[in-house]
This record gives C-alpha cells, structure tokens and sequence, in this order.
C-alpha cells in the first residue's frame, strides 16, 4: 500500500487539531470536481472528529485537464502566505464553476488581498515552486488521481464519500 | 492516465518513453488520448486481441480486458519492474519512478565496470 513519504511540517497548510491523533492529508485539484465534493465531507469530517483530526491540504493540480487548476494553487499560496490560505480554499471550492482568472482576483480583494501583488505573483512565478514541489512529493508517494487521501500516512484506496472517510478514520483514531 | 500525462516530463528525465496498451481500437484510443491531451502514444492490442498483454502475463481472460500492470523495460528490452494493481486501484506512479531510479544507478555502475575493462 502507498505511503506518504513526506512528512507533515510546518511547512504544510493545516486546519482542525493542531495535534490531531489522526492526520488526514489529501492531495487535491482546485478545479477537480470531485475535489470539490471532497471539500464538502472534509468539512463534515473536520466537525464530526474535532481535534481529534488534522487536516493538510497538498496541490496536486493535473494541469493537462484543469487549465485553472495551476493559477488557483498560486493563488491559494498566496493568500497563504498572508495568512488565509484556508479563506481562499474555501472560496475557490465554494465557487469551483466560476473558476477563473478574474473569479480569483475578485477572491482576492474580497479577501482584502491586493489583486495587483496576486497578478504579480502569478506572472513572477512566486509560487510555482512551492506547488510543484507538493506535486512531486504526491507523485512520489503513490497519488493517482484526485482527490487523494492519506489516513495517518497510509494512502485511502476506498471511496471518499463521508462515510467511507469516518470509518476509515475512526478504525485508527484509538491506535497509539 | 492522466497522471503518467502529467508526470511525463519527469520520466523523461530518466531518458523514458511512456506507452499505454489496451484492447481497444486505435479509433478509440484516439478520441481518448484527444480529449485528455495524452503526450504519450497508446497502443492497441486489438487484433489479435489481447496478443500482446498475453506475454506479458497481463490479460483477464475473464473479463477480456488488459490488467491494470506497470512495466518498466530497459534499453535491451528486458523487464526491469512490473507491478499489477488490484483491477479497483490506479497504481500511480511512484513505483515508476522508484523502478527508473533503481535502473539507472545500475545502469552508472555497469558502465564503470565496463570502461575499467580491457579489451571491450
């Protein structure tokens, strides 16, 4: 079975427990529909399990197929970078359909964030490099498709859909 | 497929070469390599069908379909790595590249062994 085989660090995007005694990373694609779906039940999943669970999300952007998958990442980077990676992600999921350049410049400044420096930082490239390494760390550790789940580093290989989720967490939940 | 798509500039690193084999027809391969815009060729064990996968050990007589199986082959044709998945399970491509690297650091020291050789 496929493990992660990098590590969860301070350098990953988290939300939920800071401690969590099971930590969910899923590689995900910002115009992936089922991605979309995923967000959904993370969500769901993130109430059910409280601190319990720690979530980290990974840019796996299958930009072939997704031609806005890319620049969303970028820009989910960098509203990270001030501090509201998670506002943007929320964002941009809840309005996948109107996925777009100018959708994601208007995230921006309702997010209070300078379209402008966002422009930049797309042109320049700035984030490029954090995205693609998120995406060979994925590849290396065995994500073949999206999304992709990891259950306290063992890659998910059943449905995603909240149920299937919960049990798989909660059969790890009390292991020490 | 589409993450060997995407992951193909780094096989090509390795100085690989990616192919997809199937039972299905060159026409159908055709309509699905456009509509994922597929960099790589697939081929079409079609007639005979399954020929091809036969030899490699990698046909569901049942089904009448390829098996979800990796194979990396060297530059003598010879099979370095193979993997089948579980028909329900996309392998990914982590054991390629595991398979590529493991292949070229045998490759690096076959080649010292041979240029301290005489005579070769």
């Amino acid at each position: 079975m496929a493990e992660l085989r990098v590590p969860v660090s301070a350098a990953d995007h988290t939300r939920g427990g800071a401690n969590g005694r099971v930590v969910l990373v899923e590689y995900g694609d910002y115009e992936c529909p089922y991605c979309r779906l995923a967000h959904v039940q993370v969500l769901q999943l993130g109430k059910h399990f409280g601190d319990d669970l720690t979530y980290v999300f990974r840019h796996f952007p299958l930009t072939e197929i997704h031609p806005h998958a890319e620049p969303a990442a970028e820009t989910a980077e960098f509203a990270g970078a001030q501090g509201q990676f998670w506002d943007m992600h929320d964002a941009i999921y809840a309005h996948q359909d109107q996925l777009s350049l100018p959708f994601l410049m208007e995230a921006a400044r309702a997010l209070g964030l300078s379209a402008r420096s966002l422009e930049a930082a797309l042109v320049e490239k700035i984030f490029t490099p954090k995205v693609a390494q998120d995406f060979r760390g994925g590849v290396r550790s065995g994500v073949n498709g999206t999304p992709a789940f990891f259950i306290n580093g063992h890659r998910h290989d059943g449905p995603f859909d909240y149920q299937h989720l919960a049990d798989a967490i909660q059969s790890v939940r009390f292991r020490s | 497929m589409a993450i060997y798509n995407q992951v193909l500039p780094e096989f090509r690193t390795y100085d690989a070469e990616v192919v997809g084999i199937s039972v299905d027809s060159a026409w159908c391969h055709q309509a699905f390599a456009e509509t994922r815009h597929l960099h790589f060729p697939l081929l079409a064990d079609f007639e005979p069908k399954g020929a091809t996968a036969r030899q490699y050990g990698a046909y569901r007589d049942g089904e009448g379909v390829c098996e979800r199986a990796l194979f990396v082959v060297d530059r003598d044709g010879i099979i370095f790595w193979s993997y089948r998945s579980p028909i329900a399970v996309n392998p990914g491509a982590d054991g390629i590249l595991d398979a590529l690297e493991r292949l070229e650091t045998q490759e690096k020291s076959h080649g010292r062994t041979q240029s301290a050789g005489f005579g070769r």
